[in-house]
């Protein structure tokens, strides 16, 4: 017993020492991001069409924007493809430089995470079966409901309707909804249809959920990349190449 | 003594309040443990009854004619479920297996893989249990007048599972771990619960070592109490 209380003791004080190493640590900076030579975006390749997979390559409306990002600060681009809710930790952990994953901004997180400005304004929606009888948002509390896990989606359900049905990805939702696990699975609109789209069978249930706003996630106390982000987005914006993206990506 | 230890958790305070206080958030570890020692102790119940009837059929097969019939079929069990990875058996389970049987719930489900995984591997370990008992026991108990099923569940099995508890510890403890593939499933174990926490407030690293913290705890208390088990089991060896 003495032996166990001596590594449990010790195992506490670890922890404490890393978080606060953590704590303390420093923001990134430009001449950080040009050492390195290339601007490392984590994201997740699930979330079409804001990311996926074409090929071996990550490309999607979030990575075209990340690519002007790394053209401003005079670098090339890389993407770290992880699961989605790995993102920040690898932003925290100086394994990525930023995170455009669809990210919406809320007040708890920018405790641990800074975001740029927002860029695009997003909705919660129902994919359903198409032979499901669905009238009304009430009848949620009923059903199973799907969710991609650490979505904003996954959360508003949790808080509003009930405790949901949590996977690793949003296809694998879609999967457990065809095979009948789930009754129907809520996620970010655009993913949405994109998924009706290549599952035949199934259908979106147009009324929104919630609206929410996308940004790009950067470490704490990086105010030049912060400026950086913000001014690329108010740049393309400006100049109509952000509304060309949008099109590119059937995005509006 | 403790005022340094406030003084010490000082810079965490904020960490721990917005990670575990906040909206009850420490609610999503308490449920995500209780849920992981519940998936964990029936599924090595599962599979410690699978197990014992497997290993039974194969060491019958060499005297009973039918027993060695399903002997294959125990083979086939053993290699399947040893030779395709967890993460496979639980995406086959959940996407195709439990509708057919119209089994909706991902606790089930749960339990369904890890209890039917487990008891292929505790199979074999019983099986080496039983084999590694003297053979003048079995001798022993049949010149008493025992058929060889009273010899093997009376005489036999008790000190086989005495000779294979360490390697069921192992089991077990494997188990605790390996259950954490459940969060992808929509269960909420103790991993699933911290990475609620963490997608909430995007602070990876107070919620992850809390959990390595339980787990290491876990298996701590869990080799203690198998070392007490054995140390009383020990008691009747005569050398």
């Amino acid at each position: 017993m003495k032996k166990m209380t001596k590594i449990i003791a010790a195992v506490m004080a670890l922890v404490l020492l890393v978080s606060i190493t953590a704590c303390g640590k420093s923001g990134l900076t430009l001449e950080d991001i040009k050492a390195d030579g290339k601007l490392i975006v984590a994201t997740n390749s699930e979330f079409p069409p804001f990311e996926y997979k074409d090929g071996d390559a990550v490309v999607g409306f979030d990575m075209d924007l990340c690519a002007y990002i790394a053209k401003e600060i005079g670098v090339t681009m890389e993407v770290l493809d992880i699961a989605f809710e790995d993102v920040i930790a690898n932003i925290q952990s100086g394994s990525a430089h930023i995170g455009a994953a669809g990210m919406t901004v809320k007040p708890d997180r920018l405790q641990n995470v800074d975001f740029s400005d927002t860029y695009f304004k997003a909705s919660q929606v129902i994919i359903l079966k198409e032979d499901a009888a669905f009238t009304a948002t009430s009848e949620l509390k009923n059903m199973n409901i799907g969710v991609q896990d650490g979505t904003t989606g996954a959360d508003y359900v949790r808080e509003n309707i009930k405790e949901p049905m949590g996977f690793a990805s949003g296809a694998l939702a879609i999967e457990a909804m065809k095979a009948g696990q789930i009754d129907c699975v809520i996620i970010d609109n655009y993913p949405a249809i994109e998924f009706v789209k290549k599952n035949p069978g199934l259908k979106v249930y147009e009324t929104p959920l919630t609206v929410e706003e996308y940004a790009i996630a950067i470490p704490k106390n990086s105010p030049e990349l912060v400026e950086v982000i913000n001014k690329v987005i108010k740049d393309l914006t400006a100049n109509g190449e952000f509304d060309k993206l949008l099109e590119k990506y059937e995005l509006k | 003594m403790n005022i340094n230890f406030l003084d010490f958790l000082g810079p965490m305070k904020d960490a721990i309040y917005l990670n575990f206080i906040k909206n009850d958030r420490y609610m999503y570890i308490v449920d995500g443990l209780i849920n992981t020692l519940e998936i964990t102790a029936v599924s090595v119940i599962i599979g410690v009854i699978i197990g014992i009837i497997c290993a039974v059929i194969k060491v019958a097969g060499k005297r009973v004619y039918i027993c060695k019939l399903l002997g294959y079929v125990v083979d086939l069990y053993t290699t399947i479920f040893r030779g395709v990875p967890v993460m496979v058996q639980y995406l086959i389970a959940f996407i195709g297996i439990m509708p057919l049987l119209g089994i909706r719930s991902s606790f089930v489900t749960a339990i369904f893989v890890f209890g039917i995984n487990s008891g292929a591997y505790i199979s074999e370990n019983i099986r080496a249990g039983i084999e590694a008992v003297d053979h003048g026991q079995e001798e022993a108990g049949r010149s008493l007048g025992f058929t060889y099923g009273k010899t093997m569940f009376l005489i036999i099995l008790p000190q086989a599972i005495k000779n294979i508890l360490p390697a069921l510890g192992n089991e077990f403890i494997a188990l605790l771990k390996e259950t954490s593939i459940a969060g992808y499933f929509a269960v909420i174990d103790l991993t699933k619960g911290a990475r609620i926490i963490q997608s909430q407030t995007y602070d990876g690293i107070v919620p992850y070592f809390t959990i390595a913290g339980i787990y290491l705890v876990l298996v701590v208390i869990l080799t203690q109490l198998l070392n007490i088990f054995e140390r009383r089991l020990k008691k009747s060896d005569r050398n």
